[in-house]
């Protein structure tokens, strides 16, 4: 299920307020901020779980992608992330392109961070604290490696999806947004802004 | 380095540093990039150097040498900053990891066979590593501009002039001959090409695998560098959900 569907279905009758015309803003619902550390907490806890079993399963690199491709799925708001990474382009988008291209850049982040994640085998990821911070949580996490220094994580949560997803990850201080908004940015502009062409070259990056 | 360890390094140092405060009281938004043009030229220049020289040395090296070898050589080259570490803690005032690094450096040196078994780290003795963009920053010096630095990659105004600054104030240059010299400069080369072909996949896909190389490479470098010296700071936190809202 996707999380479109996911926060959907979680919505309850006073948090459907509205707020524009696009597929993406009309799922998206004006929470009140009802989310606790804790939930914050768990939420990561359950997704760094799930990224251990899959770098100590021991599988290949593409059934290992598949499941990097499914934790994102289930713990992140894949749904912003894409649009933010397109940027002010994406407001005069068609939904239809906006769902293609949040398909393929799903696959693409996966892969992408996924590799990282894979250079921690032997390795184990911990949750190490959470505390609210603005309008969101933040919650740390530490990687620790073989004959390495530990790398510092952190993913930043909101519910402001409809449930508590994380929306961008730090890793030793680089974030996913920042980066992936300036890296799409220039594929778009090296495929002369044409969205379908950078769909395609995201389809083919892996 | 060829000279001795004197005063007038502290005075050179010191003199350093009026022009990085002073050229760096401009404020430098996320993408102000004054130097953008001679950036990306030294950028291309790099690359090329990485593709035809230092990437197939790295690999060479990568196969050639066994990986125990590699990882003693990182050790040696690691012991080898050790005394540019205790000046940068020492010009920080960090007086506890200026004596830990002090006592790391005598263990290791000795005990650990020149650096190449890390004894103080294993028994917890270890400071903080440090350089002198790190000792700039602490001293209140502005970042200043992105800069790309011919053969030696990204960097910034005050980072440029830490580089200079670690040039001139690492001891090693004043009590090492001329053939420990070129030893110590012998692991560093090597220790370089180890994390070359270390993090190959990682180079490889921001230097060969994006659709701007250089605005990654520029992104990427100043958020490490920035959590490496003042770790991960809230006021970078941003809420991508106020700008979605708001459409």
């Amino acid at each position: 299920m996707t999380p479109m569907m996911r926060s959907l279905k979680n919505n309850n009758f006073n948090r459907r307020i509205f707020l524009g015309s696009s597929a993406y803003t009309l799922m998206m619902p004006l929470s009140a901020f009802a989310m606790t550390t804790d939930q914050a907490t768990d939420l990561v806890v359950r997704a760094v779980s799930e990224i251990n079993k899959v770098i100590s399963s021991g599988k290949n690199e593409q059934s290992m992608m598949r499941g990097f491709e499914d934790i994102f799925d289930s713990f992140g708001d894949v749904n912003m992330i894409a649009r933010y990474a397109l940027g002010r382009e994406a407001r005069s988008l068609p939904d239809a392109d906006i769902k293609s291209f949040t398909k393929a850049f799903k696959i693409y982040v996966s892969h992408k961070y996924g590799s990282r994640f894979r250079e921690f085998i032997g390795g184990q990821i911990d949750v190490k604290s959470s505390r609210k911070v603005k309008q969101f949580f933040e919650v740390k996490a530490k990687a620790v490696i073989k004959n390495q220094e530990p790398l510092e994580l952190i993913f930043l949560v909101s519910d402001k999806s409809g449930e508590p997803l994380f929306f961008n990850i730090y890793v030793e201080g680089i974030n996913l947004l920042l980066t992936e908004r300036s890296e799409i940015g220039a594929l778009m502009d090296s495929n002369g802004g044409d969205i379908k062409a950078t769909i395609r070259k995201l389809k083919n990056f892996f | 380095m060829i000279y001795g360890w004197g005063s007038f390094r502290l005075i050179l140092c010191l003199s350093l540093f009026l022009p990085v405060t002073a050229c760096s009281s401009l404020q430098q938004g996320e993408n102000d990039d004054p130097f953008e043009g001679f950036n990306r030229k030294a950028h291309v220049f790099n690359q090329t150097l990485d593709k035809n020289l230092l990437r197939p040395l790295a690999m060479t090296y990568a196969r050639n040498m066994p990986e125990r070898l590699q990882f003693v050589i990182s050790n040696v080259a690691e012991n080898l900053s050790t005394p540019g570490d205790v000046a940068n803690n020492l010009l920080q005032a960090d007086l506890e990891s200026g004596f830990k690094n002090i006592v790391k450096f005598s263990l290791n040196s000795t005990l650990g066979l020149g650096g190449s078994v890390r004894l103080a780290e294993a028994l917890n003795i270890q400071g903080k590593a440090g350089d002198f963009g790190q000792t700039l920053n602490a001293w209140g010096a502005q970042e200043g501009p992105y800069v790309v630095l011919p053969f030696l990659g990204p960097s910034t105004g005050r980072d440029t002039f830490g580089t200079l600054g670690d040039l001139t104030i690492d001891p090693m240059g004043s009590v090492l001959n001329a053939e420990a010299l070129a030893f110590t400069y012998g692991v560093k080369v090597a220790d370089v090409l180890g994390n070359r072909a270390r993090f190959a996949e990682m180079f490889d896909s921001v230097l060969y695998g994006s659709a701007d190389s250089y605005e990654q490479a520029k992104l990427i470098y100043l958020q490490a560098r920035r959590f490496e010296l003042n770790g991960s700071q809230e006021k970078d936190y941003f809420d991508p959900y106020d700008e979605i809202f708001e459409e």
